[in-house]
């Protein structure tokens, strides 16, 4: 009896792994790839059971300021740090903006009564859906025209279509699970309805507000469309950048690979901070977890 | 300031949404408009010696009766979205009911699963890319180790499609375990245990109690995912380019191909709102299905 429920214990953990090694084994590769300094490490074709020197070299050669470090051949153009700055100007610039529009029209739309309320709130969610493409073809043209491409405020835009949707939906869940009396308490002990925000419904949800803020440096972080078409040699994000190492004539696997890996380094960290919050962040609140 | 102070006191529903709506109208239906109107005309952004000529409906047109690759990426993308969302589906079904009960290290799994989702596309591109090297590449190598034969991943039309699908399956079934996962946690224990005293198998109590009582849930989830597909464009840009032919090219691509490869600016506009209208129809379905707190 015991010895049975032992192995069905074991047949349980052992599927287990062998999801999570499935799941896991892509980025894990990545990482491998990354490491191996030689080129007849790289395409071995028998990969898995290649011993080889573990070199950071093509990390360093990415951030350092020198050109030509090693033999492999990052140019001075191509160095990562500016577009790390980048990544991080744009993921924090377009977060703040979206919290900051975000937050008091979701308490607005979790507390308040007024007109035409539930279309304006479908008509931000539907904002979430829009596919960046349809998006991208007339900013690119609006912002040749207004001299905004490859400039800073040019992107952040975008990524606020995508950020203030999605901050105004779950903020709005947020805000909408507070119990009503203590804002109307606070209301009765006449505070305005900012007073009462500010003091009352937004420390309250300061874990929700905190999980938001990282979905939107998420989102802002790994989108590559908006990025692709909007930005240029000085406002290049990491993703543009990585695609960067792939030319017509050839592909600098080193480098490529440890750019990659370098830009989804970030988001294990903030996926660890918000993993309480990943379910009902990805279904915009539709499904908690 | 106390100025200010009064407009949010008579109406505190102009100083808290209006700024939020204002943005958002600017940097949405403003575009949108813009796009319309690009719409209706013949011209290149990059080649404006050509002119701006006035075309009425004739890019539409163009589009529907004479634009044999629009129909392919129309194609191609209603496939990969049918397939990769069905396998999904099911893949999340199993594997959240296996997860669904209580064992140890259960918040470790469930974080570890979360990994392939939050990844940034671009990157998940370039690793697939990597691993569907012919020679080199990993996949090929676990094949020969298993006994099976090399697959020429990036080169025969139809395989190319089927490696795309393949890796949208595996960054996004986690998104449905995880979804369903927590669906199933939210269901209530009394039907359950009533399906059990009734002596109902395990497979009747999921197939007539679970299963329906989820339905909602999958039905979000399977939205969320088609709207996603819809507008898959970064591992197709990473791994094939659209490549073989158009194979693997979807609506997004084609777009992409049009505005930015061959600027054909006003066509891609046209393209844009088709795509823009077919995504606004399927997220109505998705908004009837959410309900949003606080009214």
């Amino acid at each position: 009896m015991k010895a049975s429920r032992f192995a069905r214990n074991l047949v349980f953990y052992l599927i287990i792994a062998v999801i999570l090694v499935l799941f896991l084994f892509p980025i894990f590769w990545l990482g491998n790839l990354s490491l191996k300094a030689s080129y007849l490490d790289f395409f071995s074709e028998q990969p898995l059971f290649v011993m080889y020197k573990i070199s950071f070299d093509y990390y360093l050669d990415l951030f350092s300021p020198f050109e030509h470090q090693l033999m492999t051949i990052v140019t001075w153009g191509e160095k990562l740090t500016p577009r790390l700055m980048n990544s991080l100007i744009v993921a924090l610039s377009s977060t703040v903006i979206s919290l900051a529009l975000g937050t008091p029209a979701a308490y607005g739309f979790a507390n308040l009564k007024f007109r035409g309320k539930k279309d304006m709130l479908f008509y931000f969610l539907t904002t979430r859906m829009i596919p960046p493409i349809s998006m991208a073809v007339p900013f690119f043209v609006m912002w040749t025209f207004l001299g905004l491409i490859d400039t800073y405020p040019g992107i952040i835009a975008t990524h606020v279509i995508i950020n203030l949707s999605f901050v105004i939906w779950v903020m709005t869940g947020f805000f909408g699970e507070l119990p009503k009396e203590m804002i109307e308490a606070s209301i009765v002990d006449g505070a305005s309805q900012i007073q009462s925000f500010l003091r009352v419904a937004l420390p309250l949800s300061l874990p929700g507000l905190a999980s938001t803020a990282v979905f939107c440096m998420i989102f802002s972080w790994n989108d590559f469309l908006y990025a692709l078409v909007l930005t240029g040699t000085t406002t290049q994000t990491m993703p543009v950048a990585v695609t960067g190492f792939r030319t017509a004539n050839e592909i600098r696997w080193g480098s490529f690979t440890a750019a990659g890996f370098f830009t989804i380094i970030p988001i294990f960290i903030f996926t660890l901070l918000i993993q309480k919050y990943i379910v009902r962040g990805m279904t915009l609140g539709a499904v908690r977890g | 300031m106390a100025k200010r102070q009064s407009l949010s006191d008579k109406h505190p529903s102009l100083f808290f949404v209006m700024p939020a709506f204002v943005v958002m109208f600017a940097i949405t239906i403003v575009p949108f408009i813009y796009t319309l109107y690009l719409s209706f005309h013949t011209w290149s952004v990059t080649r404006p010696q050509y002119g701006f000529v006035f075309s009425g409906l004739y890019n539409y047109i163009y589009l529907f009766l004479n634009d044999a690759e629009w129909w392919k990426s129309l194609a191609n993308t209603i496939y990969i979205t049918a397939v990769a969302i069905s396998v999904e589906t099911l893949v999340g079904l199993g594997i959240a009911l296996l997860l669904a009960r209580e064992f140890g290290g259960k918040g470790v799994v469930r974080t570890l699963l979360c990994m392939p989702m939050m990844t940034t596309p671009m990157v998940v591109g370039l690793t697939w890319y990597l691993m569907y090297q012919y020679r080199w590449g990993v996949v090929n190598h676990l094949l020969v180790l298993v006994g099976l034969p090399r697959v020429v991943w990036l080169v025969d039309p139809v395989i190319t499609l089927h490696a795309i699908i393949l890796v949208d399956i595996w960054q996004w079934s986690p998104f449905m375990i995880l979804g369903l996962l927590a669906g199933i946690s939210a269901l209530p224990v009394e039907p359950i245990e009533a399906a059990q005293i009734d002596g109902a198998s395990s497979w009747q109590q999921f197939r007539h109690v679970t299963l329906p009582m989820l339905r909602k849930f999958i039905a979000i989830l399977v939205l969320l995912r088609s709207m996603d597909l819809f507008k898959m464009f970064d591992i197709v840009y990473t791994i094939t380019e659209g490549g073989p032919g158009t194979a693997t090219e979807t609506l997004s691509f084609f777009t992409y191909k049009q505005a930015f490869d061959f600027f054909h600016t006003g066509y891609s506009s046209a393209i844009a709102v088709i795509i823009f209208i077919i995504l606004i129809a399927i997220a109505q379905v998705f908004i009837r299905l959410v309900r949003p707190v606080g009214e």
